[in-house]
């Protein structure tokens, strides 16, 4: 029994011949019912999961820094960017980046990333391959964001809404 | 009480159709191999079957009582294709399985009003279980949130049963070559995300 036979049997689309032979087997093969088992468990994860993802398309901690307003988080960039060209030797400057829709980028490693969006949000959010968030921050005037280097890696880039909506994702490839 | 919380994960050895016939003669019999061989071969599976069906409570004597109806009903010639008996098997563990529930039910009737009928059994989780649903939850949030909108929302829309296969696939563009993959890729990541949390975890000092 494979993957796809235990999860059509767990979510009882399997037709009634399939499904009576399924059972039939189950009696007398542990393999197969582990496999159920953990099939099982796997559906039920996924299932809360997406009723999360449905009940809450962003993350609700960020809903607060929409109050940031872009003027502000712009200052901070100049900002920033000021104070660490004084007080860091190494220090670069971002590197200009520009996301547009349905078109994989690339960017260098180690370097800070000025990133500039072809379309508009209050927040952004990168996740990393290993579907960990690697930033978060507000998007600045202009759809801009300076974010700090980061490793080599696949990324996605996901501008939000001030409610936390996803609006646009692009895919960034640092390399 | 005993209670059993998991399926056994020993591997049965799985009996050729020939050998159905073999057995269910012995039982006919009487032969006290033949039925220690039906127990040995069945006992596992009725239990996962029951457990699943109506839950850990009074496991044990539900399968007693399932193999003591499969005996008698073999005894009394009731099984008239032998080489069916695993059929046979899973029609009379159906049937209790049946019966129990409407046992059950009629039981709540009489004693609450109906908008009061509760599940049939108790399924909350033990610790353990607790703490596995608890980390394939996180795992599963994981997965969800690492993948592209496009891929999430057909995973989203299937794992709800908001929409059949061939639904989504219509909408969203998909043939069903590319639904079943990002299905499986979902899987895939699921099973590895999980097991690097159990390395990790067998990695920290034990507290």
């Amino acid at each position: 029994m494979d993957t796809e036979e235990a999860e059509r049997y767990l979510l009882g689309d399997s037709p009634d011949p399939e499904a009576a032979e399924l059972e039939e087997h189950l009696l007398i093969c542990a393999e197969c019912r582990e496999r159920i088992s953990e099939t099982e468990v796997y559906l039920s994860s996924m299932r809360d999961a997406a009723e999360e993802v449905r009940a809450h398309p962003g993350d609700t901690d960020w809903r607060l820094a929409h109050r940031f307003s872009g003027v502000a988080a712009g200052a901070a960039i100049a900002g920033f960017g000021l104070i660490a060209s004084r007080y860091d030797q190494n220090y670069q400057t971002p590197v200009e980046v520009r996301l547009v829709d349905s078109t994989s980028v690339t960017a260098p490693a180690g370097r800070g990333l000025d990133l500039r969006f072809d379309r508009g949000g209050a927040r952004l959010e990168i996740v990393n391959a290993a579907a960990q968030t690697a930033w978060r921050g507000a998007l600045a005037a202009g759809n801009r964001a300076v974010v700090p280097r980061q490793r080599s890696g696949t990324y996605l880039v996901r501008v939000l809404s001030a409610s936390g909506e996803l609006r646009h994702e692009y895919r960034l490839e640092i390399r | 009480m005993q209670t059993d919380s998991s399926p056994d994960v020993q591997v049965d050895p799985v009996a050729p159709e020939s050998s159905w016939s073999r057995l269910v003669d012995l039982v006919r019999a009487g032969d006290p191999a033949g039925l220690e061989e039906l127990y040995a071969v069945f006992a596992k599976g009725v239990r996962f079957f029951l457990w699943r069906q109506i839950g850990p409570q009074d496991l044990d004597d539900k399968v007693h009582d399932a193999f003591l109806i499969i005996t008698q009903s073999i005894q009394r010639g009731d099984l008239r294709e032998p080489e069916r008996l695993m059929g046979y098997v899973r029609t009379i563990v159906r049937r209790q399985v049946a019966a129990h529930i409407q046992t059950a039910v009629r039981a709540r009737r009489c004693n609450r009003p109906i908008e009061q009928l509760l599940t049939l059994s108790d399924r909350r989780l033990d610790p353990e279980r607790s703490f596995i649903a608890r980390e394939s939850h996180e795992v599963a949030m994981a997965v969800l949130n690492g993948l592209p909108q496009r891929d999430r929302e057909v995973l989203v829309r299937f794992y709800l049963r908001e929409q059949t296969a061939d639904e989504i696939c219509s909408e969203l563009g998909l043939t069903e070559t590319q639904f079943r993959l990002i299905k499986s890729r979902a899987k895939a990541r699921y099973g590895k995300l999980g097991q690097r949390r159990i390395a990790r975890r067998a990695m920290l000092p034990a507290a």
